[in-house]
């Protein structure tokens, strides 16, 4: 009998393809920023070959930090969450440190507007100085891209009846889970409806 | 019966050699052979970007050699992509940021960087994002102020070594301000496209381009476009091709004179623009009149067909008639 095949489990700073949504939005490459086993979700930055066009907002890793076998942009605004199912299949094609990862998250959140201001020595990174001016080329693929990134991944709602049942689906051998004081309350209601049924059943 | 191509093959294929091979050539040819095709047509020369001349197979040897092998492109688009069309959108990107890098600056993005500023100043607010979503309706508006910019004085030509300014401020104040009162939300891409297109015509080396590509070229590109080499002078497609061949051969000067001779300018004024004396100026003329006259000889065609193809000609050129006499 054959073993039950073991994929490299999802980490911080992984270089992952996000799978494409047929007929919806086509596969990128993307960092892990964020692993949430509660739902089997990720929170991942989107990653761009377009170096040459990196604005003020991303940062361009070169490929021996990254261990790719190109440069790569990570575009600091473009953080969403995706299914963990759609990356982990897929190969780790790079890593970067947790600390860079942390460190973007944190100067994409402190300036909302205008270039970010990150330690490029510290981190041997360079931020962007591309200038997208409204309506130009550059500015049309960052917002094609943003509009692909949209539909490749969403926003997480907790208080979801979608989110309850994922929650019970992920977690019903795992009843400590429900010990959270932060799990949704349909969550728990279906487990104990689910729970009766068995009970009555037998 | 051959079958049609997919991603996977594409990908089998650089998995097998460790690189692209004779597919992704193939693929990466079709994409330069419509982008060559877009620049003729809009009269960019291939000196422009650094090329002897149009040559597929160069430009696609440089996208391979510079972009997708000593940048690791290829080795992106194999580890991104899951279907065709998506590795032609990369690919096609590709060849623009080829182009993009090896193209010269030029005084196109001069009067660009001018103008900008003055259009804002005169309330410019433009609405939409670059291309508007009814091409008819944009290609009008780059015609009309592509129009308007051939109209304007142009500054004495100073040689073609340096970029000599092409247009004094005020000039440029007084189209800003007119593009303002007549359009005032046209789009920086429509104004872009009317520059490209009006300074292509006074000399192809002045004109600009962008990175990107448009879902229409995609389309060409992926080979649902429309875009095609015509030769028959009942359409208008092939009466524009063998204008574009004209003016080709008249080359940049060629065609100026014969723009400035359309236009009805004197012996001075066209000497004023080619920045030479009268003498040589009238030397120049003939020459082209000469070099004109030669040409539509050798298409061997009717004096009607030659007509037509000299009216287009006009019409590339921004030279139009107006109760009977040549007009800018």
């Amino acid at each position: 009998m054959m073993g039950k095949l073991q994929l490299p489990k999802i980490e911080i700073g992984q270089v992952r393809k996000l799978d494409s949504i047929k007929g919806i939005a086509s596969s990128r490459l993307v960092a892990i920023a964020e692993v949430d086993a509660m739902d089997a979700t990720c929170l991942v930055f989107l990653l761009s070959n377009a170096t040459d066009a990196a604005t003020p907002r991303d940062v361009v890793i070169s490929k021996n930090d990254v261990a790719l076998p190109y440069d790569i942009a990570l575009m600091g605004d473009y953080l969403s969450r995706a299914d963990q199912g759609r990356l982990a299949s897929n190969p780790i094609l790079g890593k970067l440190s947790e600390e860079l990862i942390r460190a973007v998250r944190h100067a994409v959140d402190i300036s909302p507007f205008g270039a970010i201001n990150i330690d490029e020595n510290k981190y041997s990174v360079e931020v962007g100085s591309f200038p997208a001016q409204k309506y130009d080329a550059v500015w049309t693929f960052r917002d094609a891209e943003a509009a692909n990134f949209a539909l490749l991944t969403f926003v997480r709602n907790k208080s979801s009846l979608e989110f309850a049942v994922k929650f019970l689906q992920i977690n019903h051998e795992n009843p400590s889970a429900f010990d959270d004081p932060e799990v949704n309350l349909d969550a728990i209601r279906f487990r104990a409806i689910s729970k009766e049924r068995i009970e009555v059943a037998a | 019966m051959t079958s049609k191509l997919v991603w996977e093959d594409l990908r089998i294929e650089f998995e097998k050699i460790g690189g692209p091979g004779q597919l992704w050539r193939a693929e990466i040819k079709r994409i330069c052979q419509y982008r060559i095709l877009q620049k003729k047509n809009l009269g960019l020369p291939a000196e422009l970007f650094g090329f002897v001349d149009w040559d597929v197979d160069d430009l696609a040897q440089t996208v391979i050699t510079e972009r997708l092998l000593a940048r690791g492109q290829a080795r992106f688009i194999f580890d991104t992509v899951e279907s065709l069309d998506h590795a032609r959108k990369l690919l096609s990107n590709e060849v623009s940021f080829t182009l993009e890098d090896r193209r010269v600056p030029n005084q196109v993005d001069n009067v660009w960087s001018n103008l900008e500023p003055r259009l804002r100043e005169a309330g410019w607010s433009p609405e939409g994002k670059g291309p508007g979503d009814n091409s008819e309706d944009d290609a009008k508006k780059i015609k009309e102020i592509a129009r308007q910019i051939l109209n304007l004085k142009r500054l004495r030509n100073r040689g073609q070594q340096r970029l000599s300014p092409l247009f004094a401020g005020e000039t440029l104040s007084g189209l800003a301000e007119q593009i303002v009162r007549e359009q005032p939300q046209v789009s920086a891409y429509v104004i872009q496209m009317a520059l490209r297109t009006a300074l292509a015509k006074i000399s192809p080396r002045l004109s600009m381009e962008a990175v990107g590509s448009t879902e229409k070229e995609f389309d060409e590109v992926a080979g649902r476009g429309t875009l095609r080499w015509v030769d028959s002078l009942d359409s208008s497609e092939g009466l524009f091709a063998h204008a574009q061949k004209v003016l080709e051969i008249l080359g940049q000067e060629g065609s100026e004179i014969v723009f400035q001779i359309a236009s009805g300018a004197t012996q001075s004024e066209i000497a004023a623009v080619l920045g030479v004396s009268r003498t040589t100026a009238v030397k120049r003329i003939e020459q082209a009149q000469e070099l004109l006259v030669k040409t539509l000889k050798s298409l061997e065609l009717g004096e009607e067909d030659n007509l037509k193809i000299i009216q287009e000609v006009f019409v590339i050129l921004g030279a139009g008639i107006s109760d009977g006499v040549m007009v800018k």
